[in-house]
């Protein structure tokens, strides 16, 4: 045996409660898992081997794109002309009694949509005039406008839409995915997450992080300035050869220690060695943005080297080509209480919907075009909506124009990977203010993001705390919404 | 309970016939515990368990399993499996009829022919249940009968040898003295030996070398670093409150406890009555109101426009989880939302247990409102806790005096008001005299209400919830910001009338009632909850007497509001008033001048005193307690009955006391306690040996793993409860010195195939550094270390753009000097955005309790090890180090190798290190440039380049 058909060996016998991974879409997870995980898992009556469900998936990979701090649905898709009627009145008793708001007090003014609307494309979709590229793909999504959260802070609700759990310390739906199916690249982490607007969102790393999962399933935080991944790069002054040649005196040297101890870790640690020189080659050249040719560039509204949503977008594609399987990307400044200029509908908003309006329109372009659409899920969308009602901070009218959170209703599109396109799944009652037909809550969501990778969420399961637990949580009911795949 | 007989049912069954089979022929004795348990969990409990019971039967009760059922047939009948309707539902053909179910959501396959068979066995041999293992007392059995008696150097050697025997294996030859002072030291105090201290064990002859080492270990003021990094992670210790805006936190006072705890060699029972109930001691010391921290560790939610309400609730419930997860190993979290779904533990002992944290004074504040000033001097921390122990004492004895006469004084009438305005929204006053209001409120709203008045001597404000039905509270703060009477002259001028004391009705919160004479944003009231009605007394200074034509104004100010500006109004109250003299009486009292006197006495001198806040556990005042509800379905807003105080009957054989959180710390740290000890010492076995006996080391339960050797688990227990007498350097002793540790970590092919996971120990452990021990290593390989032990929390360097927290700004300041050096547990916390190579290398984010950590290998690690720029900095001082050390080659390498393996290097070794710097020599001498970035010349970035080589060895990375 060489020392690889021995770490092949060596890696199954460790891997024995593991085995779904070898029978699942893409073997090379296991390489990133390394060996000893399962070491510490816990019960033997889990039932890990049976988490791969066997549906046919649709999507081979997602790309998230969350608006952090939550846009808000009625300045954009959810158009709802009867808040016109009300606009500067006082919201009636119904909408206010037994409500927890954030910051709203006492009674507030409804306030109709500050932009407006029309319909677009050849489905007939509303839309306001804020996304005006957007506009031109919108008959390749599907709209949910009747998405619904029980959490009304942004920590918890993002919490709660990416972990399946308000509270911290549960896994991210990234995490969930690599570890239910792995990744398509060995050379580069399964999960990929992507920052801009300058700030991480406010649950900090924890929405991409592996909670109870062992921490190889954690998204791994990419940057588009600097170091893609960290201590990617070797130090200055040590070329590649020159990495090359340590990793080969490391391998010799460890290969020895293997020999003397028959440690199947220590041969573990050989490949992961291999594998992280690999590694550098080739997630510097998929952060690459220069060898991007012109017209992409313009077509994205790209600046190698900056931190954008526009380079994340493009990285997002280069990442989806390269295999990765859940890339997700989140873009802060979506705030809009009205606080100040930069929080304000009327102001900060807007600017924000200019710089995500070119790259949302790019990268499903982008992607259509090369065929990724077909296996690549794209979702859209922020952590709750926004109220109807004007925000009231402080009892008075405040400067700006703003909403509070509204847990109660939002809108969220999909594309791609066999979700109908053209459609607009759900309502909301005639002031947007709670969804009220085909509701889909955070769970059902996740629910539908999985089945569309080929899981089931009640059948993907990792024993912790004595129970197997899922994704959307195994106390909450969650559906897949299957009515919105063709 | 008989615990013997029951214990003696337990069959010893071999490790690898458990997990091939759990088939058992009709004439085996069959166990509940190792063989039908199993099966009901696996097959059964989802739907006929603790958190549903369909057709009335939950098989985790005794009593339901032999009992009828919804459908009035005998569900199992000793001795008479074909009476049972268990086993007729589990064998029947009738697809209709059968267990699991075969259709619908909870369809599962079928039990199998075996499994069938064994639930038969086990009907016919009468159906005997027994209590889950680990809730029955640990007791220390006689050692059995071994082949090799030369062997064994303790009673763990004897358990261990036991069960290689049983499994027909041979321990491992001893290691050489190297490796097992390399394995002891990392286990002991997280660092490396230096070579001096190899060579002196090497050269020690004494029959008691090891054991001076161990005694050396374990006296070194880094053993207390070592471990506490372990309790950190089950205290979820961080340097920030966590969630969004994630603010720095200074409670790195706590972390030095833990150090100074270990290194005081503690005992554990009390480590853990400090943590749990420290401020409830007798005579609480500095070091016991400091350990309360352990329970400020959770997580406080400063996101505008959050309910602090829903995060007190939150930590409340984390308290409760982590003091389960940490000191019994037992899944409690799962009762939260309905009764344990496996342990017959019911829904309603969660809200009893919560009750013992439900009452203190914290509420979800930005400021972690209550702490206790740390300084460094002990003569300051010990008059520190003097005073912090003394001022609610006399702050009450203050307040007692009016408090009793509140309670006895049935003069006050409510006042009808004649004028009355509020600055927003609208205020009216009902027939009864109680003001309520409507529509929208600011935080600075007020209100003026005039009237005519007999003589007054007291005003009293009773501020009322809205909330008629008390499962709905609290609700939001509702505040007297400030509270001004004037008289209304004739001629419209308004003149103040003095106030001389405030007296509440009880005293609680970050506001005490004399702050509504001022104009703050503090006051009277619940903030930033309203728990229940609370009264005030506002006593004038002398009796007023309006003169005709004159009317009383009351002047009401708000400020206080919710993080997300919500204003904490009054919003349902009564103000009275009386003329009784008593009032004016009790202020002119000496009495009262003396204990106000006193108060201010030890308000200045806490005052005086400089330092830190750290926020610490205090229960709020008897008169103050929350009421504990059941929250329905786990949901905090859907809220049932009343419960008190109370732990689990079934751990609490002992029946001792529990009512209240001192006595819970006394049960947990009882002997009686099945759970504490083992463990604990589970948990020491686990760092030492690489896997605990039980491997799920916060699942004792029936889900968790069974333990491989429960004869050495209790055997370790009783030994740590009794002859160790709760010392944890006892018992690490009794491990490190034992013939199994001492075991060379070499496995022969055989070996490594049938025990990859060294189970049954037939060799050393060998596992990997810790992500704490990873840098310390690389620290002390190079020489860098700075052994400073304790103070605050230092930044050592990360890349730019890792902290990008929202609404925060903090700041990364790296740190230059020693205080770059610093060992791991120094390193700043920061929940939302942990340090990277930490992350990496298994550390968990600390956002709740961490039993375990997952360990992983993965390319991120050799990415880290090679390219960090603290390893790369290490290896340039390692670098220097071995210059200094030689000027040949060969022997830099050697001692290089040395330095981080305490081996010999081998020859092969040697060639590959050589080779290596050939290549990267020549490389430097022709690239200067790239000579610089590395190092001070060519020569020495080579080397800089092999110690970095060095530093990422397996040999390096492993002890």
């Amino acid at each position: 045996m060489n020392l690889f058909q021995q770490l092949q060996h060596d890696t199954l016998l460790h891997q024995s409660r593991r085995q779904f991974l070898s029978k699942c879409v893409a073997g090379v997870g296991s390489a990133w898992l390394g060996s000893m995980a399962d070491n510490a898992l816990g019960a033997s009556n889990s039932s890990l081997d049976s988490t791969l469900a066997h549906i046919a998936p649709k999507a081979k990979r997602v790309i998230f794109l969350h608006m952090a701090g939550a846009p808000s649905q009625l300045e954009l898709f959810d158009y709802k002309p009867e808040l016109a009627k009300y606009d500067g009145k006082d919201t009636p008793e119904e909408y206010l009694a037994g409500q927890r708001f954030a910051f709203i007090q006492g009674v507030p003014k409804l306030l109709n949509t500050i932009y407006p609307f029309h319909q677009a494309g050849e489905s007939g979709q509303w839309i306001s005039d804020r996304l005006p590229m957007f506009e031109k793909v919108i008959d390749d999504v599907c709209f949910i406008k009747s998405m619904h959260t029980n959490q009304f802070n942004h920590a918890p609700a993002q919490l709660l839409l990416h972990t399946g759990n308000a509270n911290l310390g549960n896994p991210s739906i990234g995490s969930w995915v690599t570890y239910g199916l792995g990744s398509l690249n060995e050379n580069l982490p399964g999960y990929i997450s992507l920052v801009s607007g300058g700030k991480t969102p406010s649950a900090g790393k924890s929405v991409w992080g592996s909670g109870f999962l062992p921490s190889v399933y954690q998204g791994v935080q990419c940057r588009s300035k600097g170091d893609p991944v960290l201590y990617l790069s070797n130090p200055d002054g040590v070329s590649t050869d020159m990495r090359k040649n340590c990793v080969d005196a490391i391998t010799k040297i460890n290969q020895q220690a293997h020999n003397e101890t028959n440690d199947p870790e220590a041969l573990t640690r050989i490949s992961q060695y291999e594998m992280a020189f690999k590694m550098q080659i080739h997630a510097n050249e998929a952060f690459d943005l220069k060898d991007e040719p012109e017209h992409i560039h313009e077509l994205y509204g790209t600046q190698p080297g900056k931190e954008s949503f526009a380079n994340n977008c493009l990285l997002a594609r280069r990442l989806a080509e390269r295999g990765v399987r859940y890339i997700q990307l989140f873009d802060w400044g979506w705030e809009s209480h009205g606080a100040s200029g930069s929080e304000a509908l009327n102001s900060g908003f807007k600017k924000k919907c200019e710089t995500v309006d070119r790259p949302m329109y790019a990268l499903l372009t982008d992607l259509k075009q090369r065929g990724l659409l077909d296996d690549t899920l794209v979702v859209w969308g922020g952590e709750f909506g926004r109220t109807p009602m004007r925000e009231n901070r402080g009892g008075g009218e405040m400067k700006f124009i703003g909403r509070d959170h509204n847990p109660g209703a939002f809108t969220m599109w999909l594309a791609g990977a066999g979700v109908k396109p053209g459609m607009s799944f759900g309502e909301t009652d005639p002031i947007g203010y709670r969804a009220t037909k085909d509701r889909v809550s955070t769970q059902d969501l996740q629910a539908t993001i999985l089945h569309s990778l080929g899981l089931k969420h009640n059948k993907l399961t990792y024993p912790f705390q004595g129970l197997d637990q899922t994704l959307p949580g195994v106390t909450a009911p969650a559906r897949v919404v299957h009515e919105i795949f063709s | 309970m008989d615990h013997f007989t029951n214990r003696s049912l337990i069959y010893v069954i071999p490790l690898w016939t458990m997990l091939t089979s759990m088939g058992a022929a009709a004439d085996v004795k069959i166990s509940f515990n190792d063989d039908i348990r199993p099966i009901f969990i696996n097959k059964c409990t989802k739907c006929h368990g603790g958190a549903k019971a369909d057709g009335g039967l939950s098989l985790i009760y005794r009593e339901q399993a032999l009992g009828t059922g919804e459908s009035g047939i005998a569900i199992i009948v000793p001795g008479k499996p074909q009476e049972s309707e268990l086993y007729r539902r589990i064998v029947t053909d009738d697809l209709d009829d059968k267990m699991p179910l075969q259709h619908g959501d909870h369809a599962d396959e079928p039990l199998s022919d075996e499994q069938c068979e064994t639930i038969k066995s086990w009907i016919e041999q009468g159906a005997q249940w027994d209590d889950h293992w680990a809730y029955l007392a640990p007791v220390q059995k006689l050692p059995k009968k071994l082949k090799n008696n030369e062997w064994p150097r303790n009673g763990l050697d004897q358990w261990i040898l036991a069960k290689l025997e049983e499994n027909e294996l041979q321990p491992s030859p001893e290691a050489n003295h190297a490796q097992w002072l390399r394995r002891a030291s990392f286990d002991l105090t997280g660092l490396p030996p230096t070579p001096e201290e190899v060579a002196s064990f090497q050269n020690d002859p004494s029959e008691d070398a090891y054991e001076k080492q161990v005694d050396r270990l374990l006296a070194s003021k880094h053993y207390g670093e070592r471990w506490a990094a372990v309790w950190m992670d089950l205290a979820r210790y961080a340097d920030t409150q966590g969630y969004e805006k994630d603010r720095t936190r200074t409670i790195w006072p706590y972390r030095d406890y833990l150090t100074r705890s270990f290194n005081n060699d503690k005992p554990y029972d009390l480590f853990l009555r400090e943590q749990l109930a420290g401020d409830l001691f007798e005579h609480p010391s500095f070091d016991s109101l400091i350990a309360t921290a352990f329970h400020r560790n959770s997580q406080t939610n400063t996101e505008g426009g959050t309910d602090d309400e829903e995060y007190r609730v939150m930590a409340t419930i984390d308290r409760v989880n982590t003091t389960w997860t940490a000191m019994q190993g037992l899944t409690f979290g799962c009762i939260q939302c309905h009764a344990h779904p496996y342990e017959p533990i019911p829904h309603e002992d969660y809200y009893r247990f919560s009750d013992y944290f439900n009452s203190s004074e914290d509420a979800d504040l930005d400021n972690d409102y209550p702490t206790l000033k740390f300084n460094g001097d002990p003569q300051q921390q010990k008059e520190a806790a003097r005073l912090f122990l003394e001022l609610p004492k006399l702050k009450e004895s203050v307040n007692k005096l009016g408090k009793d006469l509140l309670a006895n004084d049935q003069s006050f009438t409510p006042i009808k008001f004649s004028n009355i305005r509020s600055s927003h929204g609208k205020l009216t006053q009902q027939e009864s005299g109680e003001f309520r209001t409507s529509g929208t409120f600011s935080p600075g709203t007020n209100y003026t209400l005039q009237a005519d008045a007999d003589e007054i001597t007291a005003l009293k404000v009773t501020i009322t919830p809205e909330a008629e039905n008390p499962a709905e509270l609290p609700e939001r703060g509702s505040v007297l910001s400030q509270f001004v009477l004037q008289v209304k002259k004739t001629d419209g001028k308004l003149v103040t009338v003095d106030f001389s004391n405030v007296f509440a009705d009880s005293l609680s919160g970050p506001y005490e009632p004399k702050h509504s004479l001022n104009k703050s944003g503090a006051g009277f009231g619940g903030y930033p909850k309203l728990f229940k009605q609370r009264e005030a007394v506002f006593v004038l200074k002398k009796p007023l007497n309006l003169a005709k034509g004159e009317q009383i104004s009351i002047f009401i100010q708000h400020r206080a509001a919710t993080t997300g500006g919500q204003a904490c109004t009054l919003r349902r109250f009564t103000v009275s008033t009386t003329n009784n003299p008593a009032w004016i009486e009790l202020c002119n009292s000496k009495a009262l001048a003396e204990a106000n006197q006193q108060l201010n006495k030890a308000n200045s001198a806490y005052n005086a005193i400089k330092g830190h806040n750290v926020p610490v556990l205090v229960d709020r005042e008897q008169d103050a307690r929350r009421e504990t509800r059941l929250f329905i379905g786990g949901l905090w807003l859907n809220k049932g009955d009343i419960h008190t105080m109370g732990v689990p009957e079934l751990l609490n054989p002992a029946n001792m006391k529990q009512s209240n959180r001192l006595e819970m710390a006394d049960w947990m740290s009882s002997s009686t306690n099945p759970l504490t000890a083992r463990v604990m010492v589970n948990r020491l076995f686990a760092e030492l040996f690489g896997r605990g006996i039980v491997a799920t080391l916060g699942d004792f339960g029936s889900t968790g793993e069974s333990p491989t050797n429960l004869e050495l688990l209790d055997h370790l227990a009783v030994e740590f409860q009794t002859k160790q007498k709760w010392s944890i350097k006892q018992a690490l002793k009794e491990m490190v010195l034992s013939a199994t540790y001492r075991q060379d970590n070499a496995a022969s092919i055989e070996l490594a195939h049938s025990d990859p996971k060294n189970i049954l120990l037939a060799r050393g452990p060998r596992t990997r550094l810790s992500a704490e021990m990873i840098r310390d290593n690389a620290l002390a390989t190079s020489g860098l270390f700075t052994p400073q032990v304790g103070g605050a929390s230092v930044m050592p360097p990360q890349p730019d753009g890792i902290w990008q927290s929202v609404y925060s700004g903090e700041k990364w300041t790296t740190a230059e000097g020693p205080q770059r050096y610093r060992r791991a547990i120094y390193t700043f916390w920061k929940r939302t955005s942990p340090y990277p190579s930490m992350l990496t290398f298994d550390a968990p984010s600390r956002d709740v309790c961490a039993p375990q950590r997952i360990p992983t290998n993965t390319p991120l690690h050799a990415l880290t090890t090679l390219n960090d720029p603290v390893f790369l900095e290490c290896s340039q001082a390692l670098a220097k180090r071995l210059t200094k050390h030689s000027s040949s080659l060969s022997e830099q390498l050697s001692h290089g190798y040395h330095l981080v393996s305490q081996q010999a290097i081998s020859n092969e070794a040697l060639d590959a290190l050589s080779d290596l710097h050939t290549k990267v020599l020549k490389d430097f001498v022709a690239n200067k440039e790239n000579a610089k970035s590395i190092g001070d010349s060519p020569e020495h970035a080579a080397l800089t380049i092999i110690a970095n080589t060095l530093l990422n060895l397996d040999v390096a990375l492993t002890k």
